[in-house]
């Protein structure tokens, strides 16, 4: 890269102006770039699971049958549709930032925010009903002992996956909805709105396999 | 690099320069992306409805087929992959690669452990 910064002057009276280290196109194609490094490292963090999920599935084949049977298939049919709608929402609104229509990024990173919290009561509609059964992994507390590896490798994959929904929620927030209030998106900027919503799909697409895998195959 | 002799000025009208390098990421229709939420949404009904079916151990198999083409519509045309570059391909498909190692690696190896210390026994 050439060494040449580049510097804006075209901020606001009295303040410096803002030197950038590359043209916007490169700096756009490099945050991209790293945004998809870093959904590898998340896609390698639950690939883990993913694999002691196999591993047990393997050697207690019988165990995940019949414990998957007592998972709520509904309530699970139901968060796959909510994340694929709020996923939706959030390639919306990175046409509609492409675009520069501020007010429609906010209003659809904002139906995508309020899925997660659909899915969120959702999921503790379902902890909570699992709780009450002493649907636990462990010995000292738990009713349904015999199926202590499924409820171990379902408790630890959408606990980890809530938690990627809660952080998801928080990113397109700080970094979509606020900035778009603002009205700071173009067809020139928008790698925020991008990257939050690259960040959303993947949370989409983890519990894309989650769900036939904890709900109905077992 | 080769924008750079364009913004090697340092006068004040340098913004206006990199003005005109806009993202250049392409703008996905939004009747292309409900399309594709139509098409999930339909594949997730099929997944549900395969699952009430017996079918042994082509359940799983099933189940997953239609979880990765489900994964690949939003890989695709969601996040944009259908026009990115090859440098950025790498990266969507390395971690499956390397999920794909992990998963051969612990089932070549694991179910077979008991086998080893049979052998080690009977060497003794």
């Amino acid at each position: 890269m050439s060494n040449a910064a580049i510097v804006d002057h075209n901020v606001p009276p009295g303040e410096p102006p803002i030197i950038h280290h590359m043209d916007s196109h490169t700096a756009y194609g490099a945050a991209k770039l790293g945004m998809w490094l870093f959904l590898a490292t998340e896609v390698l963090l639950f690939a883990v699971m993913f694999c002691s999920f196999a591993i047990m599935r393997y050697y207690h084949l019988a165990e995940f049958h019949d414990a998957s049977h007592h998972l709520n298939l509904w309530a699970g049919a139901l968060n796959t549709a909510i994340l694929l709608f709020s996923s939706y929402t959030a390639a919306v609104a990175v046409t509609k930032a492409q675009q520069g229509d501020n007010a429609a990024v906010v209003k659809n990173f904002g139906i995508s925010v309020f899925c997660g919290f659909l899915f969120l009561i959702v999921k503790t509609y379902e902890y909570t009903g699992k709780a009450h059964h002493g649907m636990f992994p462990f010995v000292w507390n738990s009713n349904f002992y015999e199926y202590k590896n499924f409820l171990g490798i379902y408790y630890c994959m959408t606990g980890l996956h809530a938690l990627h929904v809660i952080i998801g929620m928080i990113v397109m927030t700080i970094y979509g909805i606020i900035p778009a209030t603002k009205n700071r998106f173009s067809g020139k900027y928008y790698t925020p709105v991008e990257l939050g919503a690259l960040y959303w799909h993947l949370v989409d697409l983890i519990w894309i396999y989650l769900f036939p895998l904890l709900y109905l195959v077992g | 690099m080769s924008h750079a002799h364009s913004h090697s000025t340092s006068h004040g009208h340098s913004a206006s320069h990199s003005s005109h390098h806009s993202e250049e990421g392409h703008v996905v229709p939004v009747s292309t992306f409900t399309k594709v939420l139509v098409a999930l949404l339909f594949l997730t009904v099929i997944t549900v409805a395969a699952a009430q079916v017996d079918l042994g151990k082509w359940n799983i198999v099933g189940a997953l087929v239609i979880a990765s083409v489900k994964a690949s519509l939003v890989i695709l045309v969601f996040m944009h992959g259908k026009y990115e570059n090859k440098i950025l391909w790498t990266y969507i498909v390395l971690p499956f690669i390397l999920l794909a190692i992990m998963i051969g690696g612990v089932f070549t190896d694991d179910p077979f452990r008991d086998r080893i210390s049979h052998f080690q026994v009977e060497k003794k």
